[in-house]
This record gives C-alpha cells, structure tokens and sequence, in this order.
C-alpha cells in the first residue's frame, strides 16, 4: 500500500468514527438525568414555569432534530451557545483549547525527553545495580497519582521554598515570562508520572531490540555497544514506544482535568466540570466532542507515524530468489 | 610464524547452568585457512564463533585464550574489539530473514560497514579528495560489492529494505557486508542453512569465490558435511563442547575415529538407506558409557 492511500483510508476511518462518536456523545448527554431549566430556575420553580423555559431552550423538541441542528452547526464551526450566559461556546472552548494544549504537549515533552536517555540506560544496564535501581524508582514514580505529586511539587516548590507560583495562569502572549513560572510545576507533576510509565516502556523496547539478529549484526560488523543502540536501535524501539505515546497523550487530555484543579489552571477540564455541575449541556457535549476528536486525531497521527517509521508497513512485496 | 587465529583451552559457561558450553576447545588458524566446525545442536559450534568475535551474552563466563595475530582477545576492551570487528574479522550469520535493520534500506548497511572502517574523511582530505569524491567512492564500491555478489540491478537493490528481497538475496547483501573491508577472517555460522536447496549451492558458490578473491580465511560452521567438505580444507568435531577430532576434510570424513563422527558420516550417507528399513542415529555409535556422560568420557 502506497502512503497516500494508508493516508486516505485513516481519514476515511477518522471521519466515520468522528460520526458515531457524536452521536454516542449526544445520546449519553441527554440521558443524563437533570434538567437544564430545573437548575436555572431553582427548586422552587412551577412545572410549568420550567416547561416554558424548556421551550424556550429547544428542549421540547424531538432529540433527532436537535442531533441533526447540532451537527449542522458543528460542521459550520458553530457548537451553539451556552444554556446559561447564551455566550458561543466556541469562543469561550477556544482560549481554553491553547491552555490545555499547552500543558499536555509540553507535559508529553518533557516525559519524552527524561524517558528515552533514562529507560535506554535502564536497558543497557538492566543486569547492573544501577538499571535495576532506575527500574524502581520509575515503579514508584508510577504508583503516585498526578495530582498528589501536582500537590507534593506545589507545597515543596511554592509553598515552602517560594521559588515559584503555587497556581494560576497567565497567557502566553501577555507575558511570556510569567507564562512560562506558572507551567513549570503542572507540567513537572504531570511529565514525572507519564515520564515514570513511559521509561519502563522505553526499557523494555531496548532491551528486545538488544535480543534482536540485526543488532547483532551491527555489532558484528563494529559498531560499539552504544553507537549500535543509536544507529540500529532507535528507529526499531521507536515503533513500540510511539503506540504508548499515543495512548498517553489520549489520557492526557482527559487526565489533565485533575492537575488544572491542583493548580487553578483555566483549562477545557474546568470548563467541562463546571458545565457538568450546571446541567449546561451544551457545553458539556461540545467539550466531550472536541476531547473524542483530538484523541482520534492522536490515533490517526500514531498510525502515520508508524507508516513513517517502519518502511515495512509502505510495502509488502518479496524479492524473487536468483 | 604467529597463526592468524589461536585458541586455547577455551572454557565457557553461561549464567549459572553448571554444564560447560565449551571444554578445553584449542585450535589454530593459518592465513587463508578454512576450517569447517561441524557438530550437532548444542555441542558449540555458533558458540565458539561468538567467542571469537567477543560477541558472547553478558552470562557468559569465558577462560582461556583466543590470539588474533598474537594479540590477546580474551578481555580486550569493546572499543579496541570494535576496530576488528566488521574490519579484519567479520561474520556471516545463520538468519537471513532477522539479520538485516528492517528499517534502513541495504545499501546503506552495507555503506555503513565500508565507512564505519574506512574512507574516513580526515584521511582521504590528506590526500586531498574532495567530500564528494569520498561520497562517490564509498558509493561506487557498495555497487561494485552488490554487483559482485550477484545482486541483480544493483543500483535499485540497493535503496531497497530487507523486507523487499528474497532470503538469497538478503544472505548475498550479508556476504557483501562481510566482505566489503576484505577481512583476514569470515566466520560463516550456517550461512546457508535458512535457504531453499537451489539457492543455497548458489550461495555456497558465491562465498567459495569470494574467500578466495580477497584470500580470507574462514570458519566455517555447519551441521551439513556435505557443505564443509565442499568449502572447507580442514574439519574439526564438535561434540558436548568438546574437540573430538581435527584433521583433513577427506581424512576425517573418509576414515572417521571419534565413534561420534562416525555417527555423523554414516547418518549423512543416503545413498546407503534402504527403503523401509530404520535409519542410522548417532547413537548406535556411541557406548553407552559416552551417551551418559556426554563427550567426558573421552576427556
């Protein structure tokens, strides 16, 4: 199969599961129980002052019309407007969008960047104290929640040294500076715990491509221990850890709702729990919509990039024996 | 005159397994020389080539000596075993399917081996080739070195992946790695025993010339004595790691004395078998005594 049409068939994929999840999104939303105009109006309301308000919301109508409207308007950019303070709800998701982005990519970064020197020297090392100790740290780095190591970080780093803000969020283009004090122990708590998860990963892609003929290969024919790691190595350990990325950023998305909480971060997840204790529907489905397609896209962008990594997906023809 | 290769008393075991992989091995290798191992599964044949090329698991327990132009292997440092390996002492492996990156395409790993020992640019600019010379070089030597064994249209094999050739012709891209800097020594570890019949006399053609045209000598590992005595001048037996027998190919497999090698010729004759009739094993030519203590009994 050429490129272009592993592209195709992954957007074709992409596009229907964007379908079924809108509407699984939709249904389960509108299942919930709790009524938008019951909690706008109070307890006190008159049945048939909540009627009247629910008409006025659209709510009365058949849930297939109000599905059909809401995927129209989605398909416009439109993802209407909050049952609440009537403000579009892509305008105030959009903000929230590049706080959220900001915290897991950095975040995934930075878990990258301390996993592979770290889980490959766990590899090379596995039967040596020192990997074994690596090993043991990176299970405990596992067994700790994000938030309480968001909290651990807060108290230490914040609170008791004062080196640096204990929360809050100023946007990128205000002032970079500040922008950059008040991410680094979000990202720190959330980087240690993914980067824990991610070096055992890391270890284990190692220490298979050390088992594998073609690393041996290579350092038959000279290449020193840690050069083959490097130049026949990579590429292959790669291929296991990409999948795990991939699923770790999914889990990010969603899982960064906590350390926006810890650190008073005004992320999509303080937006979505707000919205769910209102019963503002609309935003929660709007919210739930955009995190399903960004995990879809990081699904779709994992299957590329192993296209892009194993030359062996690309094609699959077998030379004739001569 | 030093001997090219020499092994003595070589000891190994692994991790904390108590019986021995190798006991007391010792042998010799002269310039140009091709011994043939053979040897059952087990009696330490690939083994014995992984010591040579220092390339034994890190569970191995190794003693005795391995001499490489009288210089010392057993303990030598990664740094100074990676300057022989691929360079004066190269190896063609068993698995053509496995041995190859499946990432990168081969004539970039066989480029890999040409530059990893030479045309290093520090020295070509001393003699004042140009960057792209050296480029142009190493580039031209990969294609005459896949011609050379036989690849067809090399200039097109050689951007391909191992994924893309047949087992031959990925053997042929190993043998073309092994032999690109002209070693003193190949170490064949059942080069031919993954393939198809047909392809592997081919094969077995092609490394009979090639070690002749750079004048390597060879170690040569097989369970096939049809193949060693094909390629090889001298044969020695493996049996439970141990040497059994040294001697010439037609000697030793002419008139065998190690009731084991015996075993071995005799198995190998087909010509002998006569239909519906149970064939020869190994054992019927073993004493008891030798079957329950494996090769110590004749230690």
């Amino acid at each position: 199969m050429s490129v272009v049409r592993v592209l195709a068939s992954r957007v074709g994929v992409f596009a229907i599961s964007l379908l079924v999840a809108s509407l699984a999104v939709f249904c389960v939303v509108n299942a919930l129980p709790g009524d938008v105009a019951g909690t706008i109006l109070g307890t006190n309301a008159t049945p048939q002052a909540i009627a009247e308000l629910r008409a006025q919301l659209g709510l009365d109508r058949p849930l297939p019309l109000r599905y059909i409207e809401w995927l129209g308007g989605m398909f416009r950019g439109d993802f209407g407007v909050s049952a609440f303070t009537y403000e579009p709800i892509g305008a105030l998701i959009r903000p929230r969008l590049a706080v959220t982005c900001w915290l897991v990519f950095l975040s995934v970064g930075l878990a990258v960047t301390l996993a592979i020197p770290v889980g490959k020297y766990a590899a090379l090392r596995r039967k040596k104290f020192t990997g074994q100790l690596v090993s043991v740290v990176s299970q405990f780095g596992m067994a700790v929640p994000a938030f309480l190591m968001g909290i651990i970080l807060s108290l230490v780093f914040a609170v008791r040294l004062g080196w640096l803000p204990a929360n809050g969020y100023t946007p990128l283009l205000v002032d970079p500076l500040d922008w950059a004090r008040r991410l680094v122990l979000p990202c720190t708590a959330l980087a240690l715990v993914q980067g824990a998860v991610l070096v055992r990963y890391v270890r284990n892609a190692f220490i298979d491509v050390l088992q594998e003929d073609y690393f041996r290969t290579a350092r038959s024919v000279g290449w020193p221990l840690r050069a083959a790691v490097n130049r026949h190595g990579m590429r292959n350990a790669a291929l296991q850890v990409v999948t795990v990325l991939g699923l770790q950023l999914a889990t990010l998305f969603v899982g960064a709702i906590v350390i926006e909480k810890v650190f008073v971060i005004p992320g999509l997840g303080s937006l979505l729990i707000d919205a769910v204790a209102k019963r503002d529907l609309p935003i929660v489905q709007g919210v739930v919509m955009l995190l399903v397609a960004l995990i879809l896209i990081i699904n779709a962008a994992v299957d590329v990039l192993y296209v892009l990594i194993d030359p062996r997906l690309k094609s699959d023809t077998e030379g004739v024996d001569v | 005159m030093t001997p090219l290769l020499e092994v003595s008393g070589l000891n190994l075991a692994f991790g904390q397994r108590r019986t021995p992989a190798l006991r007391d091995v010792s042998f010799t290798l002269d310039g140009g020389q091709r011994l043939g191992i053979i040897g059952e599964s087990g009696s330490g044949k690939s083994v014995t080539a992984l010591a040579v090329m220092g390339l034994l698991p890190d569970n191995a327990f190794l003693s005795g000596s391995i001499r490489w132009r009288g210089q010392e292997l057993v303990g030598l440092g990664d740094a100074a075993y990676s300057k022989l390996r691929g360079d004066d002492m190269t190896m063609v492996f068993q698995e053509p399917m496995t041995a190859l990156d499946p990432t990168m395409p081969v004539g970039l790993q066989v480029a890999e081996v040409l530059r990893l020992h030479r045309a290093r640019s520090k020295d070509a600019a001393r003699f004042g080739a140009s960057a792209e010379q050296i480029v142009d070089n190493a580039r031209n030597r990969v294609l005459e070195m896949l011609t050379e064994v036989g690849l067809p249209d090399p200039g097109r094999a050689a951007l391909k992946y191992p994924h893309q050739l047949s087992g031959g012709q990925r053997q042929r891209v190993m043998i073309a790695m092994a032999l690109i800097n002209r070693p003193a020594l190949v170490i064949c570890d059942e080069p031919t025993t993954a393939l198809d019949v047909t392809v592997q006399a081919k094969v077995l053609r092609l490394i009979d010339y090639e070690l002749r045209a750079v004048q390597a000598a060879s170690l040569f590992i097989s369970h096939d004595l049809a193949v060693v005595s094909q390629v090889c001048d001298e044969v020695l037996v493996l049996y439970h790691g141990e040497v059994v027998e040294r001697g010439h190919v037609a000697q030793v497999l002419g008139a065998p004395e190690h009731p084991y090698t015996k075993g071995l010729v005799a198995t190998a004759r087909l010509d002998l078998v006569t239909p519906g009739e149970r064939l020869p094993v190994i054992e019927d030519f073993l004493s008891s005594a030798q079957l329950a203590g494996g090769g110590a009994a004749n230690g």
